[in-house]
């Protein structure tokens, strides 16, 4: 048989779309309710190795002991330091909203000042001439009335000079 | 088999209809601290390798290495993950045991059907080129199934109904059941029709929840408990996918299985040698159907089975004391309970619904549209 080209082959086009309604549980669904409400980052803490984690762990991958004491939830940040990054240049279709991302755009991996487990977020700034490894920033949080209790509670984290 | 595997301790979160406060996390670490606890084993010392058993689809996500890991305190050690029935990870996990390359194996699965629409996840797992735009679900596909069975061997749906005041009845003695309930036949066969002759009361019900189990080698089992269970049969097999490509009541992988498990467990007659049976029966029909492949009974001879009384709990043969899947267990972890109800059966610990005297148990799990794959386990306590 002649081969065929791409061009003759059939297609079939189909698009799944199924509706998640995903539970936070205890431990992350508190770290959402302080960001909503009082526009706090907090970070949980292990028992074991005394390892502030932000985001929170309702259990310590290393000791397997519960963290859910919350008397020892401490805030942390805003501030922080950026130890990682990337910059997309190409952008994609973001499956959990249906709209192309706009490009470009920077993520980095921010400890955040008290934190010993790190957060990942988008920079505000997406010139890479500007961003440096272990460069201070600081979480950008939305005023109350847009805060959803979610991650986009944070806007981003923009740099800082101190 | 060469050399034997132990199933140590079984454990399993009450199941419900939702678990709202919990990340599916929350549900894992749940039923790993509770088996390690019944083990008496350290989780992070004693533990090898992990087997985790999850379906991404139904998770909404691909990445069981996001929460597992933590859950089960895996951090630098050897976990893989069986996608598919949790009676698969079971198998999986004796398998890294007879390998000789671990000792002590914790396999574990969970599922919140509640998160999502469990229509389009059976859709989503149809032949995307042919069949999946029909609006095929796997309560058509039983639909089908019973159909077939109704018509090849004149089974009724008085007998299916038979098959749900059982179960439902018996998940009222057992405390991890989600649905326990007093019905009658007229009950069951007057429940919303879904697709005839499968009425809403013979469907599993949508439920979250997990379950977790402790293998071990025979030296390591031996030591950990006075009553170690045995793996002393095992079978699996696949068929074709395509409903149209087998005959839906000849459940031809399900007899190969079962017939491969008893081989290798020395069970000449099962319906004799077996002292209960903990199968998977997603749809009522399915019960009768699986008791025939299983061989506890001739073929087409599933309805009168029911009809006898020797699967009741009291009777001869008891299927599904613990209430079975119609009770309410979700997919993924439906298998692994059913080897964790035998497992507690032969420890004589299943509670109210503890079967007298049983020795030797049938763990079934399958999976597919139609059953298309099915695992026999033979379990067995004492021997040498």
């Amino acid at each position: 048989m002649k081969a065929k080209t791409q061009e003759e082959l059939i297609y079939l086009n189909m698009t799944m779309k199924v509706p998640y309604k995903w539970r936070t549980g205890e431990t992350m669904g508190e770290f959402f309710r302080e960001l909503k409400e009082n526009g706090i980052i907090y970070a949980n803490q292990c028992p074991t190795c005394g390892r502030h984690f932000c985001l929170p762990k309702s259990v310590c991958t290393r000791d397997h002991t519960k963290c859910t004491e919350r008397s020892k939830w401490i805030p942390v940040g805003p501030k922080g330091t950026l130890v990682t990054y990337f910059m997309a240049e190409q952008s994609f279709l973001l499956p959990t909203t249906g709209e192309m991302l706009k490009i470009p755009f920077a993520v980095g991996i921010v400890l955040l000042d008290g934190a010993a487990v790190i957060l990942q977020h988008q920079l505000e700034e997406t010139d890479t001439e500007k961003i440096k490894p272990f460069m201070r920033v600081e979480a950008v949080i939305k005023p109350k009335e847009e805060r959803k209790g979610n991650i986009y509670d944070i806007v981003h984290f923009k740099t800082i000079h101190e | 088999m060469a050399g034997r595997v132990g199933i140590v301790a079984a454990s399993m979160t009450k199941f419900e209809a939702a678990k709202p406060y919990q990340h599916l996390m929350d549900l894992v670490v749940e039923v790993t601290d509770k088996v390690v606890e019944a083990a008496g084993i350290n989780l992070k010392d004693d533990v090898e390798a992990v087997i985790s058993c999850s379906q991404d689809h139904w998770d909404g996500r691909t990445i069981s290495s996001m929460p597992i890991p933590d859950a089960v305190c895996s951090h630098l050690k050897d976990e893989s993950k069986v996608a598919g029935d949790g009676a698969y990870a079971v198998l999986y996990g004796a398998m890294h045991i007879l390998s000789g390359d671990n000792k002590l194996v914790l396999v574990v699965s969970h599922c919140e059907e509640s998160i999502t629409d469990g229509t389009m996840i059976e859709n989503w797992s149809i032949d995307h080129i042919f069949h999946r735009m029909l609006g095929l679900d796997y309560t058509m596909g039983a639909a089908m199934q019973a159909k077939r069975y109704m018509d090849k061997y004149k089974l009724t749906p008085e007998q299916f109904a038979k098959v749900v005041v059982k179960n439902k009845g018996n998940a009222r003695k057992n405390q991890y059941a989600q649905e326990a309930m007093d019905l009658t036949i007229e009950q069951v066969l007057k429940s919303k029709m879904l697709a005839d002759p499968i009425t809403e009361l013979q469907k599993k019900p949508v439920s979250d929840g997990a379950c977790a189990m402790i293998l071990a080698n025979e030296e390591v089992a031996k030591k950990l408990t006075p009553h170690p269970v045995w793996i002393t049969g095992v079978g699996n097999y696949y068929e074709a996918h395509n409903p149209g490509d087998r005959d839906l009541v000849e459940c031809a992988a399900l007899i190969k299985a079962a017939q491969k498990a008893y081989k290798m467990a020395g069970i000449g007659n099962p319906a004799k040698d077996i002292d209960l049976v903990e199968l998977s029966e997603y749809y009522a029909p399915q019960e009768l159907l699986w008791t025939e492949g299983l061989g506890l009974c001739g073929r087409g001879e599933g309805g009168k089975l029911i009809d006898s009384g020797k699967t009741q709990l009291k009777g001869e043969l008891p299927v599904n004391p613990s209430g079975g899947l119609l009770s309410g267990i979700p997919v993924t972890v439906a298998g692994m309970t059913r080897v964790a109800e035998a497992v507690w059966q032969l420890q004589g610990i299943a509670g109210e619904h503890q079967v007298q005297g049983a020795r030797r148990a049938i763990a079934h799990g399958c999976g597919g549209l139609c059953g298309q794959m099915h695992c026999v386990l033979v379990l067995e306590k004492g021997g040498k």
